[in-house]
């Protein structure tokens, strides 16, 4: 128990003083390993076997298609037919941000991905049309977290690799909450708009909405392919990826010749960074999830929660405040790769379904990325529209109200993630 | 996104692109051969498997070389000017002896391992071999950095960790 409060103190102290997360999760590992006298060998073995697994072989692929579709031009495409259709309306671009964003999420896996491509031209359109600095920005910033609920998902991937849930499941399972949060999100817009009295965008045009839908069509059938493929078990998610890659290759490069070589290149070597920075996290995680395991934390954790309640909503809220907090200071990657292994136990022994939690613990994560003081997503967007970083987390929090509230609704009611992969899947084994 | 750091192609990027390339042939032709031939060829799954592996250590090198690891920063962001440098190099010195660790132990393994691939007549130690060896290019990174730190002001410091910590690449 001691050595163990020990590697938890050096865990902390290492992510304190910068050491990348990688590097802190694995250094505090050893340190175990060695002490014990296990031989180094299958340390580094027990690495390299947890990121050897096929599914997470879609994390590459679905990270180069998102990099592929703002390099070949669709996200601007997007974003245009978005506005042709809904920029009418009251706060008009907010709810073109929203839905665009809805889109892209069935494209990319990534919420910071979403933010730094997607949202640097939605942020500087509504800035054009007159919006305030912050309402751009929070509303930004809270359509992003939207991309990792609606597959595809990146830490939808890894949970599931992690807690072993069928990832087309999971996918299922993500999409009603993903349209839910757009709604909400809608509804707060719609209520600020209304009270500040913001304008509307300019009429209806059948003319210009036709024609902004069909420089978007080629576009829009990527997430038809990716989530109708992934959704109804055509495609597995590997194979989903790679058709996202060579769908948007061909169309970028042959359609609309908005590919080059050397933007491959780079949007190439920008995936294998990413890439490796996400499995790195894997596998140290991997060893660290070994030590946890040896020690039997996840039994304790579930032997004291246990015995406090065994009411499954209780112990759901309690995982979620666990997750809340740990996603306050932490990394989304991390955060499951440590945290997904330790609640298990728990969630399984009071009959929460993995694939319920799954979308609880991303969503909750997703909030976090919105928080300081690790706010990804705050962090990019404060860059991409030179806003100081204190107005973007001002002008995100009441975003953050409907947010919580299809948290809270999805916590209470299983059934809105989970009546998705039943229709299609059947009932969960 | 890609940004003007992506452009900056190295050397030691080199495998990390080329196990990419064939990490994307050998899924396609996995795709096409379970659409087409109706049957998926047996090596293609276990392959890209390692293959990924290849990527993940030899793509790390470009991660740390570029400073895409992901990291919290937050202590830089609270800690006084003069103690920033001090804690870079401290965080720089960690990663430095955990990679040349790390090296040590893959080769260690590499010499160890006797079990052979699965679906293809190859011993097993060609994968921890390549691993092996990326943690020592990255140690060798991970060296220069330092030197590279050590040279720097408190200014140059936080400027090249708020560039790293918003590189937009490697969150999710």
């Amino acid at each position: 128990m001691l050595t163990l409060v020990l590697i938890l103190v050096l865990l902390g102290a290492l992510l304190a003083v910068g050491a990348p997360v990688h590097v802190a999760l694995g250094v505090s590992s050893l340190v175990y390993f060695l002490g014990e006298g296990i031989p180094s060998a299958a340390a580094i073995h027990t690495m390299i076997n947890g990121i050897n697994s096929f599914p997470l072989i879609a994390i590459p692929f679905f990270i180069l298609a998102g990099h592929l579709m703002n390099a070949a031009g669709f996200t601007d495409r997007i974003f245009a037919f978005a506005r042709a259709i809904v920029g009418w309306a009251p706060g008009g671009l907010g709810h073109v941000n929203i839905g665009a964003s809805v889109v892209f999420a069935g494209m990319s896996g990534a919420a910071v991905a979403d933010a730094g491509g997607l949202g640097a031209v939605e942020i500087k359109a509504m800035r054009d049309a007159g919006y305030e600095r912050g309402f751009a920005v929070g509303v930004t910033a809270a359509s992003s977290t939207i991309g990792p609920i609606i597959p595809p998902s990146l830490p939808l991937i890894i949970y599931g690799v992690i807690a072993e849930v069928s990832i087309g499941r999971l996918f299922a399972a993500g999409l009603v909450p993903g349209l839910m949060m757009a709604g909400a999100l809608m509804v707060m817009v719609h209520w600020i708009a209304k009270r500040r009295g913001f304008g509307r965008g300019g009429a209806f045009s059948m003319r210009a909405a036709a024609s902004a839908a069909g420089r978007a069509l080629l576009p829009l059938l990527t997430p038809v392919i990716i989530v109708g493929g992934i959704v109804f078990g055509i495609f597995t998610p590997t194979e989903a990826a790679i058709a996202a890659v060579f769908y948007t290759v061909l169309i970028g490069g042959l359609v609309f010749r908005s590919l080059s070589w050397p933007k491959l290149v780079d949007v190439t070597m920008a995936t294998i960074e990413t890439t490796a920075a996400v499995l790195m996290i894997v596998a140290s995680a991997a060893l660290f999830a070994w030590v946890l395991t040896a020690n039997q934390v996840a039994d304790g954790i579930a032997a004291g929660l246990l015995a406090m309640t065994t009411d499954r909503t209780t112990v759901l809220l309690t995982i979620m405040l666990l997750v809340f907090t740990v996603g306050f200071f932490m990394e989304t990657i991390a955060a499951i790769t440590i945290l997904a292994p330790l609640v298990l136990p728990v969630a399984l022994a009071v009959g929460i379904d993995p694939v319920h939690l799954g979308i609880v613990f991303v969503l909750n994560l997703m909030i976090g990325l919105l928080t300081p003081p690790v706010g990804m997503v705050l962090y990019v967007l404060a860059k991409v529209s030179r806003t100081p970083f204190e107005e973007c987390v001002r002008a995100t929090l009441p975003f953050l109200v409907p947010l919580i509230g299809v948290l809270l609704l999805l916590v209470f009611l299983p059934a809105i993630a989970l009546w998705l992969p039943e229709q299609i899947y059947g009932v969960s084994p | 996104m890609t940004d003007s750091r992506a452009g900056r192609v190295s050397w030691a990027d080199g495998p990390a692109l080329v196990l990419f390339a064939m990490l994307i042939a050998v899924v396609l032709l996995q795709f096409l051969t379970r659409y087409v031939l109706n049957d998926s060829l047996a090596w293609t799954e276990e392959i890209a498997r390692y293959l990924l592996i290849g990527v993940a250590y030899a793509g790390s090198v470009t991660a740390l070389r570029k400073g895409g690891h992901i990291f919290l920063e937050l202590v830089y962001r609270l800690a006084p000017r003069n103690n920033v440098k001090p804690l870079a190099l401290l965080a720089d010195g960690i990663v430095v002896i955990y990679h040349a660790a790390l090296t040590v132990f893959a080769a260690r393994l590499t010499l160890l391992a006797d079990r052979r691939m699965i679906s293809i007549d190859l011993p097993k130690s060609v994968v921890y071999g390549f691993v092996a060896l990326s943690l020592l290019v990255a140690t060798l990174f991970a060296l220069r950095q330092i030197f590279r730190r050590a040279r720097q002001g408190t200014d140059e410091i936080l400027a090249a960790i708020e560039q790293a910590a918003v590189g937009e690449e490697t969150q999710c």
